[in-house]
């Protein structure tokens, strides 16, 4: 098997060759190392390669395996992480110069978690400056580039993540979601992102951006590769009381059951016929959603007149933004980047009766959905409003990202989201269907999202590596 | 008072409640930020909820 061979692999295959012999860990994380060796000056999905850990934990996962243990389906499969998920002992810099030197003790639940399987971790993951950071193409923690135009960002601000999965620099990553930061740049680079629900996974050892919004979860090439590493990150951790009512499924056992008999809202007023939404985006997800159609899914248009108070509920994260850096922003303004620093501040402009608003309203959004979640099993719409942007028409000054109206509202009420690849625009851009679900059917969510992900090589197209110049 | 002069009063006395003392560009790029988001604030003190709407837990 050529090094090229391995990094075109998906998550599960990786684990596979390795299960059959047909592949060693260190052969495997070998062949990651010298990709990103060579593709990373451009790509720059890495922050820290972890090069020598990363081997030293791939030759324990073949000497267990040589002896006939097998901890599962990540065993010595090579992730990254991004780089606000602690490593012990690895400089963990949540892309900003005010962790610049910050190099945590003990590892994430996550992290932990990930050893437990048998996971080799091979680096931490490029990223927007503490998750609300804008894409930047210098300084000490530049964005990534987008694998199939790098003249476009990937999006944020699990950027690196995206970048590395869709490039091969890793056979899957972890990247967090407050506001799309996970579902975002896998929509942009063609990959699948899973948002689970609020509590499911672990929040202990990863840098906060917002504590009630906060999420963390798999970024991978295909549907059952984010069935595999949720199950392997989620569960109670008495380090974050928010997973204490934590219920834990079985995310591959019905993953190719179909959708025949599952009834599916359509969130056409919101989302679909939303102005702002790209017209090859609306093309791509509108088919997706006659495809699922077509396998016997139940398709009705769904609404919730309170989504469109989603943009003004949002004030609540600029407060939580404001509160966990209030401190060093007064001391040390100038460690942060422009587009982070004056976000942040926004958050100090909000009054707590309007905060108190937000979440009373949000109360309300809240039962609206879930009652249109009592009726179907699922939500379906575009994943996104637009494909990757190049760098220089990105807004760096806005407090309001473009295109949040897409993944936000479901980090709110904290329920299962995916997005899934579903075709490509006329540029050549990745384009994305998402799918909401019940809070802790995530196995459902999944099982939607593989019945169109088999239907469809979206997810089989890779970049292509020669375009990966600039210049 | 002009439009602009009535939003930067409100916005300065915004600044003061909040502790911040700002100037320059730093000054300017939040006064934007918070003319984009004025729509946004406007939207959720209009929408006031029932009595016994409780806020989210």
């Amino acid at each position: 098997m050529t090094a090229d061979h391995i990094c075109d692999l998906d998550l599960r295959g990786i684990g596979e060759a390795i299960h059959a012999g047909k592949l060693s860990s260190v052969e495997a994380t070998e062949a990651y190392l010298r990709r990103i060796e060579r593709h990373d000056d451009v790509l720059r999905a890495y922050i820290t390669v972890m090069a020598d850990r990363a081997l030293a934990a791939a030759r324990v996962a073949d000497a267990e395996r040589q002896r006939g243990t097998r901890r599962g389906p990540l065993h010595g499969v090579p992730l990254g992480l991004k780089d606000l998920i602690a490593v012990a002992g690895v400089r963990m810099t949540a892309g900003s110069r005010v962790f610049a030197d910050h190099v945590p003790d003990r590892d994430a639940d996550a992290t932990e978690r990930l050893h437990a399987a048998g996971a080799v971790i091979l680096g931490k993951l490029s990223m927007h400056e503490f998750a609300f950071g804008r894409p930047v193409t210098d300084g000490p923690f530049p964005t990534g580039r987008n694998p199939w135009d790098v003249r476009r960002e990937p999006a944020g601000s699990s950027s690196g993540s995206a970048v590395a999965v869709a490039a091969g620099l890793c056979a899957g990553a972890l990247g967090s979601d407050t506001g799309g930061s996970i579902r975002g740049p896998a929509a942009r680079c063609g990959i699948v992102g899973l948002k689970p629900t609020y509590g499911l996974v672990s929040r202990r050892g990863v840098v906060p951006l917002s504590w009630s919004l906060d999420h963390v979860g798999p970024m991978t090439r295909t549907v059952p590769d984010a069935a595999v590493l949720l199950q392997a990150i989620a569960g109670h951790d008495p380090g974050d009381p928010s997973t204490h009512d934590a219920r834990v499924g079985d995310y591959t056992a019905q993953l190719e059951a179909g959708v025949r008999g599952l009834q599916l809202g359509l969130l056409r007023r919101f989302y679909v016929d939303f102005p702002g939404l790209n017209a090859d985006v609306k093309a791509g997800a509108l088919a997706a959603v006659d495809e699922l159609g077509r396998q016997g899914a139940t398709i009705e248009d769904a609404d919730a007149p309170s989504l469109d108070l989603a943009g003004a509920i949002w004030v609540t994260y600029l407060s939580e933004v404001y509160e966990f850096h209030r401190e060093t922003l007064r001391d040390r303004p100038q460690d942060y980047g422009e587009g982070l620093r004056s976000r942040a501040w926004m958050g100090a402009l909000v009054t707590a009766s309007d905060f108190l608003r937000a979440q009373r309203l949000r109360a309300r959004l809240r039962r609206e959905v879930l009652a249109l979640l009592g009726r179907v099993n699922a939500l379906v719409f575009p994943g996104q409003a637009a494909p990757a942007q190049r760098f220089e028409d990105v807004a760096t000054t806005s407090v309001i990202v473009p295109g949040s109206r897409y993944t936000n509202v479901w980090n709110l009420l904290g329920l299962p989201a995916v997005v899934v690849p579903c075709g490509f625009s006329r540029e050549g851009l990745p384009v994305s269907i998402q799918i909401v679900g019940r809070p802790f059917d995530e196995a459902t969510v999944l099982r939607i999202a593989r019945a169109y992900e088999r239907a469809t090589d979206w997810h089989t197209r890779r970049p292509n590596p020669a375009k990966w110049r600039l210049g | 008072m002009s439009p602009d002069a009535d939003l930067r009063a409100r916005f300065d006395a915004e600044l003061r409640t909040a502790g911040l003392a700002l100037h320059g560009r730093e000054y300017e790029v939040l006064f934007a930020m918070w003319v984009e988001h004025l729509p946004q604030r406007e939207a959720l003190r209009a929408a006031v909820p029932a009595p016994g709407e409780e806020p989210d837990a």
